[in-house]
């Protein structure tokens, strides 16, 4: 738009019509570099920042089961798959409601052990920042049980009580502090959501996870992408950890 | 004498008249073009706020993604900085620079003086414009569409008002600097535009990342 005005707003001085060309092109020129010079070094600063993937402060939250398939030798899991999701996101909560029964049938069998990065990757003042406040909560639940996490989980990605992106209203910390009662646990949960005790790290997991969407999954620290198929994430589980009994059926449906 | 000045503006213009100043017809559409859309714009947001007053639930038409949205933005108490709707002040303001556009684009002679009070009123509108590009980035944390439309017509607007008001300093009597700054105005400008969109970009790289 400046420059469109620009060529047209010709400086009134004494020029003759070739040497006020050039002037013209010296000018568009000379502020042409000094923009892409500005575009480019921006563009690499922020670039760079982003893949300084500093795993250190990030914290997952570890679901496993009794039965899990170890590697020979050692306590540690043949398979680990970590989601890095918002309980803000729409596409987590599509993700949620399609692959949660057959990844939580993947615990259970001991084929995986889930590390859970709740972020506060869509938090922002408009939505109360409510990606934060929820990621902090479920934090402040696993503190207290796994398995009130995992309820805690699924409950706020069902439908109901998962807020729209861009909706006016977003549960209150009031209302996940019930919602924590609900999946089973009360103790210091209460205390630690009005507190925000994990809010920090929640907010500062983006960038030490280094993820730029949610949900990302990562199998083994490699970042897989998964299909709308439960099945074809079975397949892959099956390639790293072997017939594990139960896997076969573990692919569930995503429900309607 | 003025009114040849203002027939042929694309010739080198006689500044003998010290009563008017002379204008192209770029300078003169473009006027009348910011003061149209700055007008849609304050008025856009004026009706959306009454929206938003009758009806607290009511989604406004801007609000596309956590990042780009202006129902948020209008409930800020910065929304009303001076106790009343930014916007209205808008309309105000923007009918003046829409009449101006009209009476330029006729190429109705107008005096110094007035592109003086226009130039002004330019900067006291451009210096707000700057305050509410710091809060909506950095205290909101999100752009407000039709608020966005306002910034670029009113930077751009005090570069072509000021040029009126003092475009004769370029041609010598103003000084070196006065010269200058007046033959890179639209570089200056370029430059200021570039800058405020690479604040924009890295402000809120994390959503756009999620984009790519």
């Amino acid at each position: 738009m400046a420059d469109k005005a620009a060529k047209s707003n010709r400086p009134k001085y004494d020029l003759n019509a070739a040497s006020r060309r050039r002037d013209l092109l010296v000018r568009i020129g000379l502020t042409s570099i000094v923009v892409l010079f500005a575009v480019v070094l921006v563009g690499y600063i922020v670039m760079s920042h982003d893949k300084k993937v500093a795993a250190s402060g990030a914290r997952a939250i570890r679901v496993t089961s009794s039965k899990l398939v170890t590697k020979d030798g050692s306590k540690d899991p043949k398979a680990v798959v970590s989601f890095y999701e918002d309980f803000l996101c729409p596409a987590c909560g599509n993700f949620e409601r399609g692959f949660g029964p057959t990844v939580s049938k993947l615990i259970d069998d001991g084929a995986i052990a889930a590390d859970y990065y709740m972020t506060g990757f869509l938090s922002r003042p408009q939505n109360q920042d409510y990606s934060s406040r929820a990621a902090n909560a479920a934090y402040c639940v696993a503190d207290e049980s796994i398995d009130a996490f995992r309820r805690f989980h699924t409950a706020l990605y069902t439908k109901d009580i998962q807020p729209s992106e861009t909706g006016t209203s977003f549960p209150d910390n009031a209302k996940l502090t019930e919602l924590a009662r609900e999946a089973g646990v009360v103790g210091k949960v209460p205390q630690c959501i009005k507190d925000g005790k994990y809010l920090p790290m929640v907010d500062g997991l983006v960038a030490s996870a280094g993820i730029h969407a949610t949900p990302t999954v990562r199998i083994n620290g490699q970042d897989y992408q998964f299909t709308e198929n439960p099945a074809d994430f079975v397949a892959k589980i099956k390639e790293i950890v072997g017939d594990v009994p139960g896997i076969d059926s573990a692919a569930t449906p995503p429900a309607p | 004498m003025t009114a040849t000045a203002a027939a042929k503006p694309d010739e080198p213009v006689d500044n003998s008249s010290p009563q008017s100043c002379p204008v192209s017809s770029a300078s003169a559409w473009w006027i009348l073009l910011a003061g149209v859309l700055g007008l849609i714009a304050s008025a856009t947001l004026t009706v959306e706020k009454i929206e938003i007053l009758i009806n607290p639930a009511y989604v406004p038409s801007c609000n596309l993604n956590p990042v780009v949205a202006c129902g948020s933005v209008m409930t800020t108490p910065q929304a009303s900085a001076f106790g009343f709707p930014n916007s209205l002040i808008g309309i105000a303001a923007f009918a003046v620079v829409t009449v101006t556009g009209v009476l330029t684009v006729a190429k109705v002679p107008l005096p110094r003086w007035y592109w003086v009070g226009m130039t002004i009123g330019t900067l006291l509108g451009a210096v707000f414009v700057h305050w509410l590009i710091v809060q909506s980035l950095y205290r909101i944390g999100a752009l407000c569409p039709y608020c966005m439309v306002v910034w670029v017509v009113t930077i751009s607007l005090l570069v072509v008002v000021a040029s009126i008001a003092f475009g004769p300093a370029g041609d010598g009597t103003g000084g070196v600097v006065v010269r200058e700054l007046h033959r890179w105005r639209w570089s200056i400008a370029t430059i200021w535009f570039t800058a405020v969109f690479l604040l924009i970009v890295v402000r809120f790289w994390d959503y756009w990342s999620t984009l790519i």
